[in-house]
């Protein structure tokens, strides 16, 4: 097959490309154009022999064939009137390898008769030869100072690090008792969405997109539950989707769940025997097929801020049903925003969400939630406060070592 | 001449036009009659399109284990371990007249499946807190102001006994500085970087489309 040399790298490249795969030069001149077509064994076959072995292009005097000696190239641009413009590019005069720079003979060819472009006086003695060497195999000064540091931070630090953290979240476990949770910060969005949920008629039809699965179901079933109870109390009619393999096997055990614990005032309420939870194959590519789905209220439960963005922008407005998002703390500040412009009618998030929801409830609980409520309220406050402990720590030891860092 | 590198051949071009005509009849389907259900079809070839690939990737998956074993490659133990519980898996779920819902399959999910993943996912607080300690220091450059808001946000989001830490109203008027903090710098960059991204992405198809590199 035909093919062009990289006037720069000797790559061969296809004929009509415009830039060199390998390095990224400049074929468009019109000395790339004519001349340097060839066949790929007849370039293989164009490459000379030499005591080197298999790869001659390590000889610092190697040239290939589309290489022109140095000062034979100057020759040719100075004769030349109208010197070849180069294309317009973001980055100019950045073409190809860079020449190799000798910077010394090595020891065994000071007495060869090879003229070296270096003066005798500057070549570096057998110490510093080995030292060039060694820096030369390394990566760079700034990588492995970089390097060097994180080496040794595990050695230090981290098991002390990662000990003291999980004896901060280990230790409401042996303590038995959790400190009061105190009042978390009520955040707008918990009441609108509480709202849009109450408004719903007996039998409506409630879309349920379940964007989460056991990996965070630690927070997000805290919750999910709540608004799913009040679902349930509404009696809405679910139809929940889940776009990850996981999700309807963890909605059937939270559903599994909530069938256990149901309050007091949930008890007269039928509950459907089973829940069907479908599967969509597909990713976000396969939401807009629920556009179709004429329901009153779509209710996102999702752990990524994504999942209520591919929500937003590919099922609702198609159904131009109202949204309420039911997310992690951490995707609550990148969905702020569409709660205020109106596209979601509710933003309930993190564990604040969570306790705000079930007070706006005034249901009366199975004993067992408030517990399990507190007590992960608690493991949140010892976690943060380990943190924060930590952080302490490392500002402790910059302190004692006296001095910025790079960073 | 030389063709233009973008689009080297014709059916390039034409699955670029296709998925533009298709961009646009999912935006404005509305204005063609009988157009809504074209798109409903064509969403349930994606469906089912994303269906068989899946099935074909269980199959390469087992090719590719059941190749390691017979040539007895390094851990060929665990290409052995993977299939046989993919087999009991797929086993369970074909053969019990439950389908998915069967107590074996409830089981493997509660006892493996569950705890696994959260159990992974849980270690991440080992790492938030090595980072934590390595790059939330005063001294780094920027560092001050990384430590500034993360301790905001951490004060706020935290369901912290603000009596009993001595914030009171502190607290209060804390969570009103971070709303602000998010809604006004934070989310104009925010929106800045997705306007940027999605202008970009616009330019880059056009150009495509019109055989501009």
């Amino acid at each position: 097959m035909a093919t062009l040399l990289c006037p720069h790298c000797g790559a061969s490249n296809r004929v009509g490309a415009n830039f060199c795969n390998r390095c990224g030069a400049d074929l468009r001149t019109p000395d790339a154009d004519v001349g340097k077509t060839s066949d790929a064994p007849a370039a293989a076959g164009a490459q000379p022999s030499s005591a080197e072995g298999e790869q001659p292009w390590l000889d610092p005097h190697f040239l290939g064939d589309d290489d022109v000696p140095f000062e034979e190239e100057e020759l040719d641009v100075s004769s030349e009137m109208t010197p070849p413009t180069p294309a317009a590019r973001l980055v100019s005069g950045v073409q190809g390898l860079l020449e190799p720079l000798r910077i010394a003979a090595l020891p065994e060819e000071q007495g060869a008769s090879l003229p070296s472009p270096i003066p005798a006086e500057s070549l570096l003695n057998a110490t510093q030869m080995r030292q060039v060497r060694q820096w030369m195999a390394e990566e760079t000064f700034v990588g492995a100072e970089v390097q060097q540091a994180a080496t040794q931070l595990p050695k230090l630090w981290l098991p002390w690090i990662f000990l003291l953290m999980g004896m901060g979240v280990i230790l409401p476990l042996l303590l038995g008792q959790s400190p009061s949770p105190g009042e978390p910060v009520r955040w707008e969005g918990v009441e609108s969405g509480f709202q849009a949920i109450e408004a719903l008629p007996p039998g409506a039809l409630v879309q349920v997109l379940w964007a989460y699965d056991p990996a965070t179901a630690g927070e997000m079933e805290l919750l999910a539950a709540p608004v799913l109870r009040h679902l349930q109390r509404r009696q809405a009619v679910l139809d929940i989707v889940s776009l990850l393999p996981n999700g309807p096997a963890t909605a059937r055990r939270l559903f599994a769940s909530l069938a256990k614990m149901r309050g007091v005032d949930l008890l007269g309420i039928p509950v459907p025997p089973a829940v069907d939870v479908r599967f969509l194959p597909g990713g976000a590519v396969a939401l807009p097929s629920l556009g179709s789905v004429r329901s009153q209220l779509a209710i996102v439960l999702a752990a990524q801020p994504e999942d209520v963005q591919h929500w937003l922008e590919q099922v609702a407005p198609l159904n131009r049903a109202p949204v309420v998002a039911v997310t992690a703390a951490g995707a609550d500040p990148p969905l702020r925003p569409y709660w205020q412009s109106g596209q979601l009618v509710g933003l309930v998030s993190g564990f604040d969400g969570a306790y705000h929801y079930v007070h706006l409830l005034d249901e009366t609980p199975a004993p067992v939630e408030p517990n399990r409520m507190r007590f992960q309220f608690a493991v949140q406050q010892y976690g943060a406060l380990t943190i924060l402990l930590i952080v302490a720590l490392g500002n402790l030891a910059l302190l004692l070592r006296g001095g910025r860092e790079h960073g | 001449m030389r063709r233009p590198a973008s689009v080297r051949t014709p059916w390039l071009f034409v699955v670029l036009l296709l998925t533009a005509l298709i961009f646009v009849g999912v935006t404005r389907m509305d204005i063609a009659p009988g157009a809504t259900s074209l798109r409903e079809v064509g969403f349930e070839w994606v469906i089912l399109l994303a269906g068989v690939a899946l099935l074909l990737g269980v199959a390469n998956v087992v090719w590719l284990h059941v190749r390691r074993i017979l040539l007895g490659q390094r851990d060929w133990m665990l290409s052995l371990a993977l299939l046989a519980v993919l087999t009991a898996v797929i086993g369970a779920g074909l053969l019990s007249p439950a389908g998915v819902v069967n107590p074996l399959l409830d089981w493997i999910f509660d006892a493996l499946i569950a705890p696994g993943q959260a159990a992974l996912y849980a270690l991440l607080v080992f790492f938030m807190a090595a980072a934590a300690f390595q790059h939330l220091r005063v001294g780094r450059r920027g560092g001050a102001w990384m430590l500034l808001g993360f301790l905001l946000v951490l004060l706020v989001q935290t369901p912290f006994d603000g009596a009993a830490l001595g914030l009171g109203e502190i607290r209060g008027r804390l969570a009103n500085a971070t709303q602000w903090l998010l809604d006004a710098p934070v989310m104009a960059a925010l929106r800045g970087v997705l306007l940027g991204g999605g202008l970009a992405l616009l330019v880059t198809g056009i150009r495509l489309l019109l055989r501009r590199t």
